[in-house]
């Protein structure tokens, strides 16, 4: 803090009026930013464990309320555009998305909320926002600590790198915005146009800055204002395209040697682009057998779903007599369930009630059943992204957990697992969930 | 935190997947028109249900991606095509070929990617990438959603099994 209250100071020595608020915006986000990791590690250091759980009952039952705390650290912020992260459609429960949307506001800068919330649809532009917001950061400080122009050469590169994998839509306001900055240059006038913009083009406004104070201004280069010549390199534009492209490419190839396995120890495009080339291709024909393997299983399904269904009476029926009585002895009536299911459920349950009794699926299920019929929290209902299924139908989910459990029962005999795979099982039993609805 | 972050979104891009490509095999389990022969008939399936998992990939990504929309509109075409209306070919020139070495395979590269024909060298590398990666969740999505039909196919199996005893 003591820091950043001398560069404010050095800061205020600077004439440059937009260079100053952009400094400001800084400071202030790098204080939320700070004040939130401290909220983040309370959060976590007090309720650890029912942020580890993905599913919406267990938080419910520690008395924990996830959605009215939700709000808080965006209303502190004075941005209420976080309460759009509510409680999502995909049943991954509330919990999982307080931790989502803490962490988010942690690593975005306040004024990209809205443009951040927007690019949540593609990972990839995510990872690579999140990162370039990062570094960014980190170049700031750079940049603030040693205004010297010889970093500028570097960053102008690593940049240049981000923005050509960030979305297509952010280029194309980068670009307007390179725009902006060339009038700008050309005039030398006052930065009025360029106040209203969000961080990537805040990004490119330091960019453009440091390369006003190098009085460089080309139109011609438009799509590279960022390139520098290196000390005995060409500096016609034409080799300086051609270089920027090279470097694209080998960025471009480096990205994919990351991403296909075995691609590391492979020197030489040539032979990289052959092992790219092999994987694509053994990938498709990966999604070809899958398919055909789904094909074989989907007739099969047809039957033994509609086998299912002409014996569901007895289970069902089961399941709602043991409504009244309490869920653990309910495993006992219930007949589909196997018998050594019972021991470790009940051993789970008596050693800590609430965690461990969260690994096992058909508690929760039995659990649903037995909230089901007394007026059931709406927080609950939102989570499990069925809204309003009538008792029936949850009784018959029940069946499916149940049946779709037996089979893994080695499961519950490892209380704690990693987060992974339970989120990989709540995946699992929304698939399950899907199917059973679809056959509806 | 970053990584809680990706994996969040990866599982809802995931899950997207998962949600559009089951609709779509149990749409395709209602209107399907059985053939006489087995062995054909599980040909079509599959080759149908291997569309029907491209074309749900490519509609989770969107229309930012240029395979995707590739895809989908190589989808939309036969479609139409199949209706019997256009029966048009259109052969796109790919720009000159270099006999370098590097930019042959490249030009080899253009095959598998879809939408590849008519990109430049950057572009196509760029559309490698992402088609790489979702192509790979693509295909654990589907071991996943295969694994689980074929265990819940054999659970509901002992289930009426059980019952019946």
């Amino acid at each position: 803090m003591a820091m950043n209250g001398a560069l404010l100071s050095e800061m205020l020595q600077c004439t440059d009026t937009t260079v100053l608020e952009r400094h400001r915006a800084r400071f202030k986000w790098q204080q939320d930013q700070h004040f939130q990791h401290q909220l983040q590690e309370n959060l976590f250091g007090e309720l650890g464990g029912v942020f580890s759980v993905p599913n919406s009952v267990h938080g419910f039952q520690n008395g924990f309320d996830p959605v009215q705390l939700k709000p808080d650290p965006g209303m502190e912020n004075g941005w209420p555009d976080l309460a759009g992260f509510g409680p999502c459609g995909y049943g991954n429960g509330p919990a999982f998305d307080i931790n989502y949307g803490i962490s988010r506001t942690a690593s975005c800068p306040p004024t990209v909320a809205e443009a951040a919330v927007k690019g949540r649809e593609s990972d990839l532009s995510e990872k690579i926002t999140s990162l370039a917001t990062k570094e960014n950061s980190k170049k700031r400080k750079v940049d603030k600590v040693q205004n010297t122009k010889g970093f500028v050469g570097e960053d102008d590169s690593k940049e240049k790198r981000i923005k050509g994998f960030a979305e297509d839509g952010e280029s194309k306001i980068t670009e307007q915005n390179s725009n902006n900055n060339n009038n700008k240059s050309s005039n030398s006038n006052s930065n009025s146009n360029t106040t209203a913009i969000n961080n990537k083009n805040r990004k490119e406004n330091s960019v453009d800055t440091s390369k006003e104070n190098s009085k460089v201004s080309d139109v011609q280069k438009l799509d590279y204002i960022h390139v520098r010549a290196r000390r005995g390199q060409a500096t016609d534009s034409h080799s300086l395209a051609e270089r920027v492209r090279r470097e694209k490419i080998s960025e471009r190839m480096k990205f994919l040697q990351d991403l296909v396995p075995g691609c590391n120890k492979i020197t030489g495009k040539a032979g990289m682009l052959d092992e790219i080339i092999n994987y694509v291709q053994s990938l498709q024909r990966q999604v070809e057998f899958l398919s055909m393997k789904l094909a074989a299983i989907n007739p099969k399904l047809d039957f033994n779903t509609d086998n299912l269904f002409a014996k569901e009476v007895f289970p069902a029926s089961t399941a709602n007599n043991s409504i009244p009585t309490i869920g653990m002895s309910t495993d006992m009536t219930n007949p589909a369930n196997f018998i050594q299911f019972n021991p470790v459920q009940q051993q789970l349950i008596s050693s800590s009630g609430i965690e461990m009794s969260m690994i096992n699926p058909t508690d929760i299920g039995l659990r649903r059943t037995i909230s089901s019929p007394i007026s059931l929290p709406e927080r609950f209902l939102d989570s499990s992204c069925f809204t309003a299924t009538p008792t029936w139908d949850s009784d018959l989910q029940n069946l499916y957990n149940v049946t779709f459990d037996q089979g893994r029962s080695s499961f519950t005999s490892q209380p704690f697992t990693g987060k992974i795979e339970r989120t990989n099982k709540s995946c699992q039993s929304f698939f399950l969930f899907t199917i059973a609805l679809m056959n509806f | 935190m970053n990584p809680k972050v990706v994996s969040k979104t990866k599982n809802s891009t995931k899950i997207m997947f998962a949600r559009l490509f089951l609709q779509s095999i149990m749409t395709m389990k209602k209107t399907n028109v059985r053939t006489n022969s087995d062995h054909e008939e599980s040909r079509r399936r599959s080759l149908i249900i291997d569309t029907a998992a491209y074309l749900s990939m490519a509609r989770v990504v969107g229309w930012k991606r240029t395979w995707s929309r590739s895809i989908i509109f190589k989808i939309r075409n036969r479609a139409i095509r199949k209706k019997g209306s256009v029966k048009k070919k259109r052969r796109r020139r790919v720009g000159r070929i270099h006999q370098k070495n590097r930019l042959f395979k490249i030009e080899k590269l253009r095959k598998p990617v879809p939408g590849g024909e008519a990109m430049d060298v950057c572009g196509l590398l760029d559309e490698t990438v992402h088609y790489t990666k979702s192509l790979s969740t693509q295909v654990k999505e589907m071991q996943t959603i295969a694994n689980n039909l074929s265990k819940y196919t054999y659970n509901t199996s002992m289930l009426s099994f059980l019952s019946i005893i």
